[in-house]
Protein backbone atom coordinates (compact mmCIF):
# COMPACT_ATOMS: atom_id res chain seq x y z
CA UNK A 1 0.00 0.00 0.00
CA UNK A 2 1.41 3.36 -0.97
CA UNK A 3 2.68 5.66 1.72
CA UNK A 4 0.81 8.85 0.96
CA UNK A 5 2.33 11.77 2.84
CA UNK A 6 0.09 12.80 5.71
CA UNK A 7 -1.05 16.37 5.80
CA UNK A 8 -1.23 18.24 9.07
CA UNK A 9 -5.02 17.94 8.84
CA UNK A 10 -4.68 14.16 8.43
CA UNK A 11 -2.46 13.99 11.50
CA UNK A 12 -4.88 15.96 13.62
CA UNK A 13 -7.89 14.01 12.35
CA UNK A 14 -6.15 10.76 13.17
CA UNK A 15 -5.24 11.94 16.65
CA UNK A 16 -8.73 13.24 17.23
CA UNK A 17 -10.23 9.87 16.34
CA UNK A 18 -8.30 8.03 19.05
CA UNK A 19 -7.34 10.41 21.80
CA UNK A 20 -9.32 13.58 21.18
CA UNK A 21 -7.92 17.03 20.57
CA UNK A 22 -7.66 19.91 22.94
CA UNK A 23 -5.92 23.23 23.32
CA UNK A 24 -3.88 24.48 20.39
CA UNK A 25 -4.37 21.25 18.42
CA UNK A 26 -8.15 21.57 18.59
CA UNK A 27 -7.99 25.18 17.45
CA UNK A 28 -5.62 24.31 14.61
CA UNK A 29 -7.85 21.40 13.55
CA UNK A 30 -10.93 23.59 13.35
CA UNK A 31 -9.03 26.23 11.40
CA UNK A 32 -7.66 23.73 8.88
CA UNK A 33 -11.03 22.02 8.56
CA UNK A 34 -12.75 25.27 7.68
CA UNK A 35 -10.35 25.59 4.76
CA UNK A 36 -11.30 22.17 3.40
CA UNK A 37 -15.08 21.87 3.60
CA UNK A 38 -15.13 18.58 1.67
CA UNK A 39 -12.69 16.89 4.01
CA UNK A 40 -14.25 13.82 5.62
CA UNK A 41 -12.83 14.07 9.13
CA UNK A 42 -15.34 11.53 10.43
CA UNK A 43 -13.85 8.85 8.18
CA UNK A 44 -10.98 8.54 10.65
CA UNK A 45 -13.43 8.05 13.49
CA UNK A 46 -15.23 5.38 11.51
CA UNK A 47 -11.93 3.65 10.78
CA UNK A 48 -11.03 3.69 14.47
CA UNK A 49 -14.50 2.42 15.38
CA UNK A 50 -14.30 -0.45 12.90
CA UNK A 51 -10.82 -1.30 14.12
CA UNK A 52 -12.05 -1.20 17.71
CA UNK A 53 -14.87 -3.61 16.91
CA UNK A 54 -12.40 -5.96 15.29
CA UNK A 55 -10.27 -5.98 18.43
CA UNK A 56 -12.89 -6.80 21.04
CA UNK A 57 -15.81 -9.08 21.55
CA UNK A 58 -19.08 -8.29 23.27
CA UNK A 59 -19.12 -7.91 27.01
CA UNK A 60 -21.90 -9.29 29.11
CA UNK A 61 -24.64 -6.79 29.90
CA UNK A 62 -26.70 -7.25 33.04
CA UNK A 63 -30.48 -7.41 32.97
CA UNK A 64 -30.79 -4.18 34.94
CA UNK A 65 -28.76 -2.18 32.42
CA UNK A 66 -30.57 -3.83 29.52
CA UNK A 67 -33.91 -2.82 31.02
CA UNK A 68 -32.70 0.76 31.51
CA UNK A 69 -31.46 0.99 27.94
CA UNK A 70 -34.71 -0.34 26.52
CA UNK A 71 -36.80 1.92 28.75
CA UNK A 72 -34.78 4.96 27.65
CA UNK A 73 -35.06 4.04 24.01
CA UNK A 74 -38.76 3.29 24.05
CA UNK A 75 -39.45 6.47 25.95
CA UNK A 76 -37.70 8.58 23.34
CA UNK A 77 -39.01 6.66 20.35
CA UNK A 78 -42.57 6.67 21.62
CA UNK A 79 -42.50 10.42 22.05
CA UNK A 80 -40.61 11.44 18.98
CA UNK A 81 -42.77 10.49 16.00
CA UNK A 82 -46.06 11.20 17.72
CA UNK A 83 -45.04 14.69 18.59
CA UNK A 84 -43.31 15.37 15.33
CA UNK A 85 -46.16 14.20 13.19
CA UNK A 86 -49.02 15.41 15.33
CA UNK A 87 -51.01 17.86 13.27
CA UNK A 88 -51.37 21.32 14.77
CA UNK A 89 -54.53 22.25 13.02
CA UNK A 90 -56.68 23.52 15.86
CA UNK A 91 -55.72 27.16 16.10
CA UNK A 92 -54.03 27.71 12.82
CA UNK A 93 -55.50 30.35 10.53
CA UNK A 94 -57.35 29.27 7.43
CA UNK A 95 -55.47 29.08 4.20
CA UNK A 96 -52.14 30.15 5.58
CA UNK A 97 -49.25 29.30 3.30
CA UNK A 98 -47.65 26.06 4.38
CA UNK A 99 -44.06 25.44 3.49
CA UNK A 100 -41.67 22.65 4.20
CA UNK A 101 -39.47 25.11 6.04
CA UNK A 102 -42.25 25.92 8.43
CA UNK A 103 -42.70 22.26 9.19
CA UNK A 104 -39.02 21.77 9.69
CA UNK A 105 -38.86 24.67 12.07
CA UNK A 106 -41.73 23.24 14.04
CA UNK A 107 -40.11 19.81 14.20
CA UNK A 108 -36.82 21.32 15.28
CA UNK A 109 -38.54 23.22 18.07
CA UNK A 110 -40.17 20.02 19.28
CA UNK A 111 -36.89 18.22 19.26
CA UNK A 112 -35.35 21.01 21.26
CA UNK A 113 -38.05 20.46 23.84
CA UNK A 114 -37.62 16.70 23.75
CA UNK A 115 -33.91 16.59 24.08
CA UNK A 116 -33.09 19.85 25.73
CA UNK A 117 -30.18 20.36 23.39
CA UNK A 118 -29.42 21.97 20.11
CA UNK A 119 -32.02 20.85 17.64
CA UNK A 120 -29.45 21.05 14.89
CA UNK A 121 -28.12 17.66 15.94
CA UNK A 122 -31.40 15.94 15.10
CA UNK A 123 -33.21 17.08 12.04
CA UNK A 124 -35.87 15.38 9.99
CA UNK A 125 -36.43 15.87 6.34
CA UNK A 126 -39.96 15.67 4.98
CA UNK A 127 -38.93 12.38 3.40
CA UNK A 128 -37.93 11.00 6.81
CA UNK A 129 -41.14 12.25 8.35
CA UNK A 130 -43.08 10.58 5.55
CA UNK A 131 -41.28 7.30 6.19
CA UNK A 132 -41.97 7.65 9.88
CA UNK A 133 -45.65 8.04 9.21
CA UNK A 134 -45.72 5.00 6.93
CA UNK A 135 -43.83 2.97 9.50
CA UNK A 136 -46.11 3.86 12.37
CA UNK A 137 -49.53 4.20 10.82
CA UNK A 138 -51.71 1.16 10.38
CA UNK A 139 -54.27 2.76 8.09
CA UNK A 140 -52.11 4.66 5.66
CA UNK A 141 -53.21 5.21 2.10
CA UNK A 142 -50.52 5.43 -0.57
CA UNK A 143 -52.03 6.63 -3.83
CA UNK A 144 -50.33 7.52 -7.10
CA UNK A 145 -51.10 10.89 -8.62
CA UNK A 146 -52.95 11.01 -11.91
CA UNK A 147 -52.31 13.99 -14.16
CA UNK A 148 -54.92 16.14 -15.90
CA UNK A 149 -54.76 17.95 -19.22
CA UNK A 150 -53.40 21.07 -17.53
CA UNK A 151 -50.02 21.98 -19.09
CA UNK A 152 -48.40 22.33 -15.68
CA UNK A 153 -49.04 18.65 -15.00
CA UNK A 154 -47.43 17.30 -18.15
CA UNK A 155 -45.06 14.48 -17.15
CA UNK A 156 -45.77 14.90 -13.44
CA UNK A 157 -45.87 11.92 -11.09
CA UNK A 158 -45.60 10.98 -7.43
CA UNK A 159 -47.92 9.87 -4.69
CA UNK A 160 -49.88 10.98 -1.70
CA UNK A 161 -49.67 9.30 1.69
CA UNK A 162 -52.46 9.85 4.20
CA UNK A 163 -53.38 8.39 7.56
CA UNK A 164 -56.83 9.23 8.92
CA UNK A 165 -55.85 7.91 12.34
CA UNK A 166 -52.85 10.23 12.47
CA UNK A 167 -54.61 13.00 10.54
CA UNK A 168 -51.31 13.48 8.76
CA UNK A 169 -49.90 12.85 5.35
CA UNK A 170 -47.39 13.82 2.69
CA UNK A 171 -47.41 14.56 -1.00
CA UNK A 172 -44.51 13.45 -3.14
CA UNK A 173 -44.47 15.31 -6.43
CA UNK A 174 -42.10 15.06 -9.35
CA UNK A 175 -42.18 16.99 -12.57
CA UNK A 176 -44.97 19.42 -11.75
CA UNK A 177 -44.29 22.87 -13.21
CA UNK A 178 -42.38 25.22 -10.94
CA UNK A 179 -44.66 28.03 -9.73
CA UNK A 180 -43.96 31.69 -9.05
CA UNK A 181 -45.32 32.16 -5.50
CA UNK A 182 -45.95 35.84 -6.16
CA UNK A 183 -48.41 34.92 -8.92
CA UNK A 184 -49.90 31.54 -8.05
CA UNK A 185 -49.55 28.63 -5.67
CA UNK A 186 -50.63 25.04 -5.56
CA UNK A 187 -53.28 23.98 -3.07
CA UNK A 188 -54.32 20.53 -1.93
CA UNK A 189 -57.92 19.55 -1.39
CA UNK A 190 -59.07 16.44 0.46
CA UNK A 191 -62.54 15.10 -0.25
CA UNK A 192 -64.03 13.59 2.88
CA UNK A 193 -66.65 10.89 2.44
CA UNK A 194 -68.00 11.34 5.95
CA UNK A 195 -68.91 15.00 5.55
CA UNK A 196 -72.67 15.40 5.26
CA UNK A 197 -74.79 17.87 3.44
CA UNK A 198 -75.85 20.99 5.24
CA UNK A 199 -72.56 22.22 6.43
CA UNK A 200 -70.23 21.12 3.73
CA UNK A 201 -71.83 21.49 0.36
CA UNK A 202 -71.45 24.17 -2.21
CA UNK A 203 -74.42 26.14 -3.52
CA UNK A 204 -74.54 23.88 -6.54
CA UNK A 205 -74.63 20.77 -4.40
CA UNK A 206 -71.00 19.75 -4.61
CA UNK A 207 -69.09 18.59 -1.57
CA UNK A 208 -66.70 21.14 -0.12
CA UNK A 209 -63.35 19.49 0.22
CA UNK A 210 -61.05 20.09 3.15
CA UNK A 211 -58.24 22.54 2.53
CA UNK A 212 -55.01 20.52 2.65
CA UNK A 213 -52.61 23.46 2.53
CA UNK A 214 -50.87 25.73 0.07
CA UNK A 215 -47.42 24.91 -1.22
CA UNK A 216 -44.83 25.68 -3.86
CA UNK A 217 -43.04 23.39 -6.27
CA UNK A 218 -39.40 23.67 -7.19
CA UNK A 219 -37.34 21.69 -9.65
CA UNK A 220 -37.00 17.98 -9.09
CA UNK A 221 -38.89 16.10 -6.41
CA UNK A 222 -40.65 17.76 -3.54
CA UNK A 223 -42.15 16.10 -0.47
CA UNK A 224 -44.78 18.33 1.11
CA UNK A 225 -46.50 17.75 4.45
CA UNK A 226 -50.29 17.86 4.23
CA UNK A 227 -51.80 20.55 6.39
CA UNK A 228 -55.47 19.62 6.63
CA UNK A 229 -57.42 22.53 8.09
CA UNK A 230 -60.25 20.31 9.30
CA UNK A 231 -60.42 16.72 10.53
CA UNK A 232 -60.79 14.26 7.67
CA UNK A 233 -63.01 11.30 8.46
CA UNK A 234 -62.67 9.25 5.31
CA UNK A 235 -60.54 10.58 2.50
CA UNK A 236 -61.97 9.65 -0.88
CA UNK A 237 -60.10 11.91 -3.26
CA UNK A 238 -57.05 14.18 -3.18
CA UNK A 239 -56.80 16.96 -5.74
CA UNK A 240 -54.25 19.70 -6.32
CA UNK A 241 -55.41 22.96 -7.85
CA UNK A 242 -53.65 26.15 -8.94
CA UNK A 243 -54.83 29.13 -6.91
CA UNK A 244 -53.90 32.71 -6.16
CA UNK A 245 -51.00 33.31 -3.71
CA UNK A 246 -52.03 32.24 -0.21
CA UNK A 247 -54.72 29.90 -1.51
CA UNK A 248 -58.48 30.16 -1.27
CA UNK A 249 -61.17 28.99 1.13
CA UNK A 250 -63.35 27.54 -1.59
CA UNK A 251 -61.79 26.60 -4.86
CA UNK A 252 -63.51 27.12 -8.18
CA UNK A 253 -61.41 24.17 -9.33
CA UNK A 254 -60.66 25.83 -12.63
CA UNK A 255 -57.20 24.36 -12.80
CA UNK A 256 -56.83 20.89 -11.32
CA UNK A 257 -53.37 19.53 -12.04
CA UNK A 258 -53.13 16.28 -10.08
CA UNK A 259 -55.62 13.96 -8.46
CA UNK A 260 -55.50 10.70 -6.56
CA UNK A 261 -58.64 8.71 -5.92
CA UNK A 262 -59.14 6.12 -3.19
CA UNK A 263 -60.21 2.87 -4.88
CA UNK B 1 -45.08 -3.82 8.86
CA UNK B 2 -44.98 -2.20 5.44
CA UNK B 3 -42.59 -2.81 2.59
CA UNK B 4 -40.91 0.47 3.45
CA UNK B 5 -40.07 -0.54 7.01
CA UNK B 6 -38.96 -3.98 5.86
CA UNK B 7 -36.15 -2.32 3.96
CA UNK B 8 -34.99 -0.19 6.88
CA UNK B 9 -32.19 -1.05 9.26
CA UNK B 10 -33.01 -1.44 12.94
CA UNK B 11 -31.77 2.07 13.65
CA UNK B 12 -33.79 3.50 10.80
CA UNK B 13 -36.87 1.78 12.16
CA UNK B 14 -36.17 3.41 15.51
CA UNK B 15 -35.77 6.79 13.84
CA UNK B 16 -39.09 6.13 12.13
CA UNK B 17 -40.78 5.64 15.48
CA UNK B 18 -40.88 1.86 15.61
CA UNK B 19 -40.38 1.22 19.33
CA UNK B 20 -40.47 -2.54 18.77
CA UNK B 21 -37.01 -2.22 17.26
CA UNK B 22 -35.49 -0.83 20.46
CA UNK B 23 -35.02 -4.13 22.33
CA UNK B 24 -33.63 -5.76 19.22
CA UNK B 25 -31.14 -2.93 18.84
CA UNK B 26 -30.13 -3.03 22.50
CA UNK B 27 -29.60 -6.79 22.39
CA UNK B 28 -27.53 -6.50 19.26
CA UNK B 29 -25.18 -3.71 20.31
CA UNK B 30 -25.14 -3.23 24.07
CA UNK B 31 -22.49 -5.91 24.57
CA UNK B 32 -20.22 -4.24 22.05
CA UNK B 33 -20.73 -0.83 23.55
CA UNK B 34 -20.05 -2.19 27.02
CA UNK B 35 -16.86 -3.77 25.75
CA UNK B 36 -15.72 -0.48 24.24
CA UNK B 37 -16.65 1.38 27.42
CA UNK B 38 -14.68 -0.98 29.61
CA UNK B 39 -11.56 0.00 27.72
CA UNK B 40 -11.97 3.53 29.02
CA UNK B 41 -13.72 3.08 32.35
CA UNK B 42 -12.55 0.65 34.97
CA UNK B 43 -15.44 0.84 37.38
CA UNK B 44 -18.38 -1.31 36.26
CA UNK B 45 -21.06 1.06 37.57
CA UNK B 46 -19.43 4.00 35.81
CA UNK B 47 -19.10 1.94 32.65
CA UNK B 48 -22.81 1.12 32.80
CA UNK B 49 -23.62 4.82 33.21
CA UNK B 50 -21.43 5.54 30.21
CA UNK B 51 -23.22 2.90 28.15
CA UNK B 52 -26.55 4.41 29.10
CA UNK B 53 -25.37 7.87 28.02
CA UNK B 54 -24.03 6.45 24.77
CA UNK B 55 -27.33 4.80 23.92
CA UNK B 56 -29.19 8.02 24.67
CA UNK B 57 -26.86 9.71 22.22
CA UNK B 58 -27.56 7.00 19.66
CA UNK B 59 -31.36 7.33 20.06
CA UNK B 60 -31.12 11.07 19.64
CA UNK B 61 -29.02 10.78 16.52
CA UNK B 62 -30.76 7.80 14.98
CA UNK B 63 -32.12 9.90 12.15
CA UNK B 64 -28.60 10.89 11.17
CA UNK B 65 -27.57 7.33 10.49
CA UNK B 66 -26.84 6.76 6.80
CA UNK B 67 -26.33 3.10 5.84
CA UNK B 68 -24.54 4.17 2.67
CA UNK B 69 -21.72 5.61 4.78
CA UNK B 70 -21.23 3.00 7.50
CA UNK B 71 -22.76 -0.10 9.01
CA UNK B 72 -24.92 0.29 12.09
CA UNK B 73 -22.21 -1.32 14.19
CA UNK B 74 -19.62 1.20 13.03
CA UNK B 75 -22.05 4.07 13.58
CA UNK B 76 -22.76 2.92 17.13
CA UNK B 77 -19.09 2.35 17.87
CA UNK B 78 -18.24 5.79 16.50
CA UNK B 79 -20.79 7.45 18.76
CA UNK B 80 -19.57 5.39 21.70
CA UNK B 81 -15.91 6.18 21.18
CA UNK B 82 -16.54 9.88 20.67
CA UNK B 83 -18.54 10.03 23.86
CA UNK B 84 -16.00 8.04 25.85
CA UNK B 85 -13.06 10.08 24.63
CA UNK B 86 -14.94 13.25 25.51
CA UNK B 87 -15.86 11.94 28.96
CA UNK B 88 -12.30 10.85 29.48
CA UNK B 89 -10.92 14.27 28.59
CA UNK B 90 -13.38 15.97 30.88
CA UNK B 91 -12.25 13.83 33.76
CA UNK B 92 -8.68 14.90 32.95
CA UNK B 93 -7.20 11.59 33.77
CA UNK B 94 -5.96 8.58 31.94
CA UNK B 95 -7.95 5.34 31.77
CA UNK B 96 -7.01 2.84 34.41
CA UNK B 97 -6.06 0.15 32.04
CA UNK B 98 -4.36 -2.20 34.44
CA UNK B 99 -7.58 -3.54 35.90
CA UNK B 100 -9.65 -3.48 32.77
CA UNK B 101 -11.02 -6.81 31.71
CA UNK B 102 -11.78 -6.24 28.09
CA UNK B 103 -12.21 -9.47 26.22
CA UNK B 104 -9.97 -9.44 23.21
CA UNK B 105 -11.19 -10.80 19.94
CA UNK B 106 -10.51 -14.35 18.97
CA UNK B 107 -13.11 -16.98 18.42
CA UNK B 108 -15.93 -14.46 18.71
CA UNK B 109 -18.28 -16.20 21.06
CA UNK B 110 -21.17 -13.99 20.09
CA UNK B 111 -23.76 -15.07 22.61
CA UNK B 112 -26.57 -14.81 20.13
CA UNK B 113 -25.60 -11.43 18.79
CA UNK B 114 -26.15 -11.05 15.09
CA UNK B 115 -22.70 -10.85 13.63
CA UNK B 116 -23.66 -10.26 10.03
CA UNK B 117 -23.33 -6.52 10.28
CA UNK B 118 -20.06 -6.64 12.13
CA UNK B 119 -18.44 -8.76 9.51
CA UNK B 120 -17.97 -6.15 6.82
CA UNK B 121 -16.14 -3.12 8.14
CA UNK B 122 -14.72 -4.74 11.26
CA UNK B 123 -13.41 -7.61 9.18
CA UNK B 124 -11.75 -5.18 6.79
CA UNK B 125 -10.26 -3.33 9.73
CA UNK B 126 -8.98 -6.60 11.17
CA UNK B 127 -7.45 -7.42 7.82
CA UNK B 128 -5.68 -4.07 7.78
CA UNK B 129 -4.40 -4.51 11.32
CA UNK B 130 -3.12 -7.98 10.45
CA UNK B 131 -1.00 -6.43 7.74
CA UNK B 132 0.85 -4.30 10.27
CA UNK B 133 4.07 -5.32 11.93
CA UNK B 134 3.49 -6.89 15.36
CA UNK B 135 4.90 -3.96 17.32
CA UNK B 136 2.92 -1.48 15.25
CA UNK B 137 -0.17 -3.57 15.85
CA UNK B 138 0.37 -3.48 19.60
CA UNK B 139 0.76 0.28 19.57
CA UNK B 140 -2.42 0.68 17.59
CA UNK B 141 -4.33 -1.50 20.04
CA UNK B 142 -3.29 0.74 22.92
CA UNK B 143 -4.32 3.81 21.01
CA UNK B 144 -7.66 2.51 19.82
CA UNK B 145 -8.80 0.41 22.76
CA UNK B 146 -7.46 2.45 25.65
CA UNK B 147 -7.36 6.00 24.36
CA UNK B 148 -3.79 6.51 25.47
CA UNK B 149 -1.97 9.51 24.08
CA UNK B 150 1.17 9.30 21.98
CA UNK B 151 3.22 10.33 24.99
CA UNK B 152 1.67 7.73 27.27
CA UNK B 153 2.23 4.98 24.72
CA UNK B 154 5.82 6.12 24.23
CA UNK B 155 6.33 6.07 27.96
CA UNK B 156 4.81 2.65 28.40
CA UNK B 157 6.65 1.02 25.52
CA UNK B 158 9.94 2.90 25.76
CA UNK B 159 9.71 3.82 22.09
CA UNK B 160 10.70 7.26 20.79
CA UNK B 161 7.74 9.62 20.66
CA UNK B 162 8.24 10.34 16.95
CA UNK B 163 8.25 6.64 16.10
CA UNK B 164 5.08 6.07 18.11
CA UNK B 165 3.29 8.93 16.39
CA UNK B 166 4.34 7.73 12.96
CA UNK B 167 3.37 4.10 13.59
CA UNK B 168 -0.01 4.99 15.04
CA UNK B 169 -1.01 7.45 12.38
CA UNK B 170 0.09 5.25 9.51
CA UNK B 171 -1.53 2.19 11.05
CA UNK B 172 -4.91 3.83 11.34
CA UNK B 173 -4.47 5.39 7.92
CA UNK B 174 -4.08 1.89 6.53
CA UNK B 175 -7.31 0.81 8.19
CA UNK B 176 -9.08 3.82 6.76
CA UNK B 177 -7.75 3.13 3.27
CA UNK B 178 -8.88 -0.48 3.40
CA UNK B 179 -12.33 0.68 4.42
CA UNK B 180 -12.47 2.48 1.12
CA UNK B 181 -11.81 6.10 2.00
CA UNK B 182 -9.06 7.53 -0.13
CA UNK B 183 -7.81 10.99 -0.76
CA UNK B 184 -9.23 10.75 -4.28
CA UNK B 185 -12.66 10.00 -2.85
CA UNK B 186 -12.41 12.96 -0.54
CA UNK B 187 -11.48 15.24 -3.36
CA UNK B 188 -14.45 14.18 -5.47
Amino acid sequence: MSETPLTRLDELALDRSCQGLWGADAVEFERLLRGEPDYDAESFERAAAAAHLSLVRPHEVGASLRDRLIADGESIVDQLPVRVLEPTKSERPESSGVTVLAWMGWAAALLLLLFGGPASTVEFTPTELREALIARATDELVLDWATTEDPSARGASGDVVWSSAEQAGFMTIRGLATNDPSKEQYQLWIFDGTRTEGNSVTPNGGVIPVDGGVFDVTDGEVVVPIDAKLPVGEATLFAITVEKPGGVSVSRQERIVLAASVP
Amino acid sequence: MSAVTDSLTTLQRIAAGDSSAVAEFVDRYSGWVMSIARGYVQDLALAEDAVQEIFLEVWKNASRYDPSIASEATFVATVARRRLIDMHRKRQRRPQIEAVEVEAAGGFDDGGIDRVELRDEAALAAEAIDQLKPDQRDLLRMWIMEGLTHGEIAERTGRPLGTVKSHLRRGLMKVRELLGVTDDEEAS
